[in-house]
């Protein structure tokens, strides 16, 4: 356990802290703009991941016909289905449990950001004594050390401390999660699933809303800007998707060349993940890059033609 | 598959971060360092009157202190305990404040408590921003004392993390009294007649930010740190600024006056020697992390504790021009060390957070690690983080002649935990050095 502790410490919290004590001296010694500068570094860093996760959603939106299909040709064998299912993932190279990979980055993120935040923004004597020995004492190119105890305030908040307001950061929270959630959503051709699906896509936003009530602020404030950047990685990605699916996306022709790039970028990383394709699934590649895989793209294709 | 697999991230995601707000130790309650002080007035016979805040033991009801009462929540903070040493066996609680049983606490103390053996009371400063002025007979609060520094009810009143000081001030008008001064996180240092409670016409101080740092007052001046970065000299009989300088970070340490040096460390890592007159900057000293405790001096050299676990001994006299101050040597603990070290005859003593203490020579050595004479019991369980207390007055004669105290008085530290462990240490010559007692204050017991 105590090497749980060690390590967590050591390869999650002293950089993070560090990251954001240097950030905090380079942003003026403002803590609300060293978080949104950490929050897009943190996005930076997993940007990979996240395109990885929207071509993987994007995918697996693409097969629901198919598993729709495979649902009514072996309803009530349920052992079927899922076997047949797999083996659909397994020939389409979609993984399962892909979509999980930025999660699962970004779980220590955030736990590691809360712990860091109360580090770093309690100014409590007992925090200092913590943060004192968190510092990286090479780090002498910018004064993190002379900065602390840090300022915590930043707009009408104080960072360490819940939304005076009390409900501005909270609703905000519940906002743009949801319509990150939304813009991600992957239509299911199983009502049950759909159904369990609506319900999570409101009582998500709902519950991270009533948690950020007592959250200390910076982190709302990491997890709005953070959804906010998602939100404009999808939309560059996909456009607004189920959103607003009647609204087109308002500059297509700047976006087509990223859409293009990111598949490129998709097919080189399977080709050189040595993934096996079958002829099916090369056939679904080059289609995809045509006319008809345009068309393919449900969201995009129906915000076209009410264009 | 895939809508289930995110849902199901999400909400373990969900169930971490609500794990992690849900976290003790987050945010938790500031209930302080459990500072001590003693009294040596001999209150009664040879007895050494000992006052601890230290917070309460969850069990204390079952332990039969409070006849099986149920402690109510907050019952279950912080008391100040006067207890009565003889020098050997277990001390005995004389009285706690707020009583047991009356189902109130302290939010917690960082600074050790001020002791006025002439007026009989002991002011502690309060993280609740409250200043308590109790009997030290009694435990009883004094009737004429405002709890609030602030005289304005309508703001919220900030913590006091700086200990209370009590200082003679000879005033041409009034003759010589005694005033007590507090600091506080409101930014302002307060000045009160300790006396009466009444508050000095030109208090309060104004500093640009919190003020941790204990004030130490010499020939009527306060010295003092704040968080806005300076060091400040304040002229107690008018409130005038006589000067201040400005370092590179908040400044939380308690000063230190040596040869008409101030002696002061900051988060900066550096400690400055400045002319007590005019604040000119004679030296700075820099290590590798913030100095929080208070330096001592034996007269001749400097012993500065910082947070990068090391204790330096440093000359006070300036290096040769251009060249970087150098430590004559320095000792590793091995952790941070907060609490200010006790100068006994025979050497230093340093506690480290982590519990560990160490009696170090003070001779001049050569050896650059210092010269460690004795390991001294470690509190286990704790952390210390509170200034060590001498077992008898501090005097600049220390060791060379003998008074009326005893000898165990002399050569003994008081050190406590922040969980409420009490320990008086023997560091006399010659002999074991071991706990002269250790008393669990969170639950009036003995302990080994």
């Amino acid at each position: 356990m105590e090497f749980f502790f060690l390590l967590w410490n050591e390869v999650i919290i002293r950089p993070m802290l560090n990251t954001l004590m240097v950030l905090y001296v380079l942003c003026f010694n403002n803590m609300g703009l060293a978080i949104i500068a950490f929050t897009i570094l943190v996005r930076l860093v997993t940007l990979p991941l996240t395109l990885k996760q929207v071509r993987q959603m994007r995918r697996m939106g693409e097969l629901q016909p198919r598993m729709k299909e495979i649902q009514e040709r072996y309803s009530g064998d349920r052992a079927r289905v899922s076997q047949e299912t797999m083996k659909l993932y397994r020939e389409s190279g979609v993984s399962p449990i892909g979509c999980l990979g930025p999660l699962v980055v970004q779980l220590p993120i955030l736990i590691g950001l809360f712990r860091v935040l109360i580090q770093t923004l309690f100014t409590k004597p007992e925090d200092l004594v913590d943060l004192s020995q968190k510092l990286y004492p090479w780090i002498t190119f910018v004064p993190i050390h002379s900065a602390a105890p840090l300022s915590d305030t930043f707009l009408w908040l104080k960072l360490g401390e819940p939304d005076p307001s009390p409900i501005v950061l909270p609703i905000l929270v519940a906002a743009t999660t949801f319509v990150q959630q939304k813009m991600t959503m992957t239509p299911s051709p199983d009502p049950r699933q759909q159904s369990s699906q609506n319900m999570m896509l409101w009582m998500i936003p709902i519950f991270l809303g009533f948690f950020s009530l007592q959250w200390p602020s910076g982190l709302p404030l990491y997890w709005i800007v953070s959804n906010v950047i998602g939100v404009g990685i999808q939309y560059f990605i996909t456009g607004w998707g189920p959103l607003f699916p009647l609204i087109p996306r308002s500059a297509p022709a700047a976006s087509r060349p990223t859409q293009s790039a990111v598949d490129d970028t998709a097919s080189e990383e399977n080709e050189n993940d040595g993934i096996r394709r079958t002829n099916r699934q090369n056939r679904r590649r080059g289609r995809r890059t045509g006319a008809e895989g345009a068309r393919r793209r449900p969201q995009r294709g129906r915000g076209r033609s009410a264009k | 598959m895939g809508p289930l697999t995110r849902i199901c991230g999400l909400l373990g995601l969900l169930l971490a971060l609500m794990t992690t707000a849900c976290t003790p130790n987050l945010g938790g309650e500031n209930v302080g360092w459990a500072p001590v002080s003693a009294s040596f007035s001999q209150v009664a016979g040879e007895a050494t009157r000992v006052f601890v805040v230290s917070p309460m033991g969850s069990d204390l009801g079952d332990l039969g202190v409070l006849q099986g009462q149920d402690l109510g929540d907050d019952e279950r903070r912080v008391k100040v305990r006067a207890l009565e040493d003889f020098g050997s066996g277990s001390p005995r609680v004389v009285w706690t404040y707020p009583p047991l049983g009356s189902g109130i606490g302290l939010e917690g103390a960082f600074g050790p408590p001020a002791v006025s053996e002439e007026l009989g009371l002991v002011f502690v400063g309060g993280v609740d921003g409250q200043l308590y002025a109790l009997n030290a007979e009694t435990g009883e609060e004094t009737q004429g004392w405002k709890r609030a520094v602030r005289n304005d009810p309508s703001v919220e009143p900030q913590p006091i993390v700086g200990a209370p000081v009590l200082a003679e001030l000879v005033n041409s008008e009034t003759g010589p009294s005694t005033i007590l001064l507090v600091v506080s996180e409101d930014g302002n240092l307060y000045a009160f007649n300790a006396a009466t409670g009444e508050e000095l016409s030109w208090s309060p101080f104004r500093t640009g930010d919190k003020i941790w740092s204990t004030p130490l007052v010499q020939n009527g001046v306060a010295y003092f740190g704040s968080h806005d970065h300076f060091v400040y000299a304040v002229d107690l009989r008018d409130g005038n600024q006589v000067w201040r300088y400005e370092t590179g970070g908040a400044v939380v340490a308690r000063p230190l006056l040596m040869a008409g040096k101030l002696i002061i460390g900051s988060f900066d890592r550096k400690l400055y020697a400045l002319d007590a007159d005019d604040g000119e900057l004679e030296w700075a000293f820099e290590s590798q992390n913030w100095f929080w405790a208070e330096s001592v001096t034996d007269g001749e050299t400097i012993f500065a504790a910082s947070m990068d676990g090391y204790v330096y001994a440093l000359s006070p006299q300036n290096p040769p021009s251009g060249e970087p101050k150098e430590a004559l040597w320095r000792h590793n603990m091995l952790s941070p060390i907060v609490s200010a070290p006790a100068l006994v005859p025979l050497g230093l003593v340093v506690a480290a957070v982590d519990g560990k203490m160490r009696l170090l020579s003070t001779s001049p050595s050569n050896l650059v690690d210092g010269e460690v004479i004795s390991n001294l019991p470690t509190l286990e369980d704790g952390e210390i983080k509170a200034p060590l207390v001498v077992g008898a007055p501090p005097n600049p004669s220390l060791g060379t002649e003998l008074d009326s105290l005893s000898v165990i008085q002399r050569y003994s530290v008081f050190v406590t935990g922040d969980n409420g462990i009490v320990r008086r240490i023997s560091v006399t010559e010659g002999q074991d050095k071991e706990s002269i007692w250790c008393f669990d204050s969170s639950i009036h017991r003995q302990c080994n």
